[in-house]
């Protein structure tokens, strides 16, 4: 049982988008839950339910949505979430190492939360930047060529 | 004209309209293509790739079932290449898959245990997972879903958005993390699952079932110091026969009572006389709100206009759940089963001079919701839980075969009474469209002193299994006196099955379309009860047809074919309950309904 709500500018925001015709169901869901993940950090229980009611889309299949992408949580991750790309071209490129440095730096692994709620660290599939590997991408900004220096370097700039 | 294809199909030379599918054109022609995720009642899924076929010039395989034939081709559905696909999905979904045939519900009825017979797998190419992964959720009052047999064909998925407007099942991760389980992967009973079944009635495998009632019947016919009774509803008498390899729309009714005997019920009802009461009762509530609006001039809102039925215990949790604002104009009325049950330890037990305590109320529905409908709270009128025990027609099934009685070869019997004879309106309520014309021959006889002007009673606009039908009667010309107001009337009755149906129609009634409606009738399940979550597996709308067609070519021969005809209807409010929506009526006879959240 979750308690609570989605917030009224939300709420709107997606009701708005519904009401658009011909928007295919897959930018709706998608918009409407990047704004949600905007807003809470990581996509709650109750705001997939709600998504549901004011969308008319079933449950399960936000549900199934918010599984598929890996961009989306359904636990509430740290300040920043920190993507490291793991598909073929960033991997031959090192991202081991990298993920390494990170892993040794803070004590925590991938797809988990640093104890002081800073970082929350996971792998993704391709970004579109594999000439530029590895590549890592935080809060929507993306870094390429990283190092195991430069990568803790860069991390640091973010409190 | 539809615009038609040359193909040639396994070397026969054909013509297709276009858009046809692979897989349609070959059922056409009687050649066989295996199938696991398509479904006669699901839109196309394309997910196990069971059915794949060869055709000429595309170097990959074809699922038959999503692949539309728009231009010349030329399909090969038994080449080396098709025949070790298919064996290799198989043998991966049987590695993955853990279940003991030998202990599994579907043993003898499975999908994939035949097509593992009909590929003759004997041995497990990809090896064998023997430890569960999941554990067996049977939290529900109705649904227990064994993850370890699913398959991930998705028919349940499709099911439970599609035709039942729930959408608790889906899908979850992907690749080789996919697996169909339910929002947030929560117990089913903190889901919005509405017990409905029809999940239970499209999975191929094991994977969904019944909440067990067996045991508990077995053990109480075998107490000496219980009376044992037993309502049977009409959809299984049409419906059971398949179980014991008789084609669909055999009627079994008076062999099952043969067999109930057997095996030690102490009596055996006929729900449809409690189908009767239902009529009265419901139509009685109908007339007083049309009272209220034409006499007293209360607006139909107010007075609970259209009244909407409420037999169906899915479409009442459904309801409850989506649409609780118009519970208001929901039918007190309670369903047959739970009118009889309530009857069953007051009225039977005094008169029998038993002992409620020791009566055990067994019921045979069509359908798993009843199993939660009667553990609700409300259900406990007589003083005591109404109906103790829902057995669902493949549950009794299972327990004919068990005790040794060949059904099918048995000679036939009577209903017990008091409770044993109901009308042919009574027996109607099995199919869709059903309950509305039982409420119609009754109403209408009563508005009129006449009967219904349709041939044979039968009120045909009301019947058949589109999805949302709106009926209108003829112009009421001629009242019995008290009823004068009803002149001139032209009424119309709304009726859904399935609960994305139901949803169509309040949503019409939300936007005001159903303004010159009586009454709406809803049942959860395509078909209506014929099509319940309890019935044999598969289920198809030609089998649905074949029980629909038993159902009315029965009530044709009843000797009573309206409500209010039944003598034995009389009797009970004569001996005992007064008059219907009067005050014992109300304590026995009618329930309330309770907001549901919409939160899991
Ligand atoms: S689901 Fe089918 S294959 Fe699996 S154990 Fe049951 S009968 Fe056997
Ligand atoms: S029983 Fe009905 S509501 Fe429940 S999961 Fe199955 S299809 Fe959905
Ligand atoms: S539970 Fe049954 S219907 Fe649903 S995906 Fe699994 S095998 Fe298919
Ligand atoms: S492989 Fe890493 S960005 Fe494409
Ligand atoms: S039956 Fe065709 S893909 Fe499943």
């Amino acid at each position: 049982m979750s308690t609570n709500e989605l917030t009224r500018q939300i709420k709107e925001e997606i009701e708005e988008l519904s009401r658009k015709r011909n928007l295919p169901r897959h930018t709706l869901l998608m918009n409407s839950l990047h704004r949600i993940q905007e807003e809470y950090g990581y996509i709650p229980d109750f705001a997939m339910q709600e998504l549901s009611e004011i969308t008319g889309i079933a449950p399960a299949e936000v549900n199934a949505y918010v599984s598929f992408y890996h961009f989306f949580s359904t636990e509430p991750t740290g300040r920043h979430k920190v993507w490291f790309c793991r598909t073929i071209s960033c991997h031959l490129a090192g991202k081991d190492q990298i993920v390494k440095a990170v892993q040794d730096r803070f004590g925590v692994k991938m797809g988990q939360t640093t104890p002081d709620g800073r970082f929350t660290f996971a792998f993704t599939n391709c970004m579109g930047m594999c000439d530029k590997g590895p590549a890592m991408l935080i809060d929507g900004e993306t870094y390429t060529k990283l190092t195991p220096e430069k990568v803790l370097e860069i991390l640091e700039k973010y409190e | 004209m539809a615009e038609m294809v040359n193909v040639r199909i396994n070397g026969i030379e054909t013509e297709v309209e276009k858009g046809t599918t692979i897989l349609q054109l070959a059922r056409k022609l009687n050649i066989y293509v295996p199938t696991l995720c398509a479904h006669p009642d699901l839109r196309q899924a394309g997910a196990c790739r069971m059915c794949v076929v060869e055709v000429k010039g595309m170097r990959t395989l074809q699922s038959a079932c999503s692949f539309p034939i728009t231009s010349e081709m030329d399909i090969f559905t038994t080449t080396a290449k098709v025949r070790k696909v298919r064996r290799d999905i198989l043998a991966l979904l049987l590695k993955n898959h853990v279940g003991e045939c030998q202990t599994c519900k579907r043993n003898g009825n499975c999908e994939l245990q035949r097509l593992a017979a009909e590929f003759g797998l004997h041995d497990y190419l990809y090896g064998k997972r023997t430890e569960r992964r999941y554990s067996v959720d049977d939290t529900g009052y109705a649904i227990v879903r064994d993850p370890d047999k699913c398959i991930n064909c998705k028919r349940c998925v499709r099911t439970c958005s599609d035709i039942q407007a729930v959408g608790v099942l889906g899908t979850l991760y992907r690749g080789a993390d996919t697996k169909v389980t339910t929002f947030m992967e929560k117990n089913i009973a903190e889901t919005l699952c509405v017990n409905c079944g029809q999940c239970i009635n499209r999975c191929p495998t094991g994977a969904l079932t019944e909440k067990d009632a067996t045991s508990a019947v077995w053990e109480a016919l075998e107490d000496p110091n219980k009376h044992v009774v037993i309502q049977t509803a009409p959809a299984p008498r049409a419906a059971i026969g398949e179980l014991f390899g008789l084609p669909a729309g055999t009627s079994m009714t008076k062999k099952m009572n043969t067999a109930l005997r057997l095996m030690g019920f102490d009596r055996i009802f006929d729900t449809n006389t409690s189908a009767d009461l239902t009529i009265m009762e419901e139509g009685t509530e109908l007339l007083i709100k049309l009272k209220k609006v034409y006499i007293e001039g209360m607006s139909k809102d107010e007075a609970g206009l259209p009244g909407i039925t409420s037999c169906s215990p899915g479409w009442i949790k459904w309801i409850e759940q989506f649409y609780p604002e118009y519970l208001p104009k929901l039918s007190t009325a309670k369903s047959p089963q739970q009118m009889f049950g309530a009857l069953v330890k007051t009225y039977y037990a005094q008169k029998m001079g038993i002992d409620p305590a020791n009566i055990v109320s067994v019921s045979l529905m069509p359908c798993t919701a009843k199993k939660f409908e009667c553990e609700r709270p409300e259900m406990r009128d007589s003083g005591y839980k109404d109906v103790d025990y829902v057995l669902t027609t493949r549950e009794l099934g299972a327990m004919i075969k068990e005790a040794g009685i060949d059904l099918p070869n048995l000679p036939e019997s009577e209903f017990d009474s008091p409770l044993g004879l109901g009308s042919g309106a009574g027996l109607i309520f099995g199919a869709t469209g059903g309950v509305a014309e039982a409420a119609a021959r009754t109403i209408w006889y009563i508005v009129t002193g006449e009967n219904v002007p349709m041939k044979n009673l039968e009120v045909v606009p009301l019947r058949g299994f589109e999805g949302v039908k709106i009926a209108t009667l003829p112009k009421i010309e001629k009242t019995a006196p008290g009823w004068e107001f009803m002149k001139g009337i032209v009424p119309k009755i709304a009726v859904a099955h399935g609960l994305a149906n139901a949803k169509k129609l309040m949503d019409m009634l939300k936007a005001g379309e159903l303004e010159d409606v009586f009454c709406i009738e809803v049942m959860a399940c395509p078909g209506g009860c014929l099509g319940g979550g309890g019935q044999p597996q598969p289920t198809s709308p030609e089998i649905r047809e074949a029980r629909m067609k038993a159902i009315y070519e029965e009530d044709r021969h009843l000797p009573y074919r309206q409500s209010h005809e039944n003598p034995y209807v009389h009797q009970l409010y004569e001996e005992f309950l007064g008059e219907p929506m009067g005050e014992l009526s109300h304590k026995l006879l009618h329930t309330h309904y309770c907001r549901r959240s919409r939160r899991m």
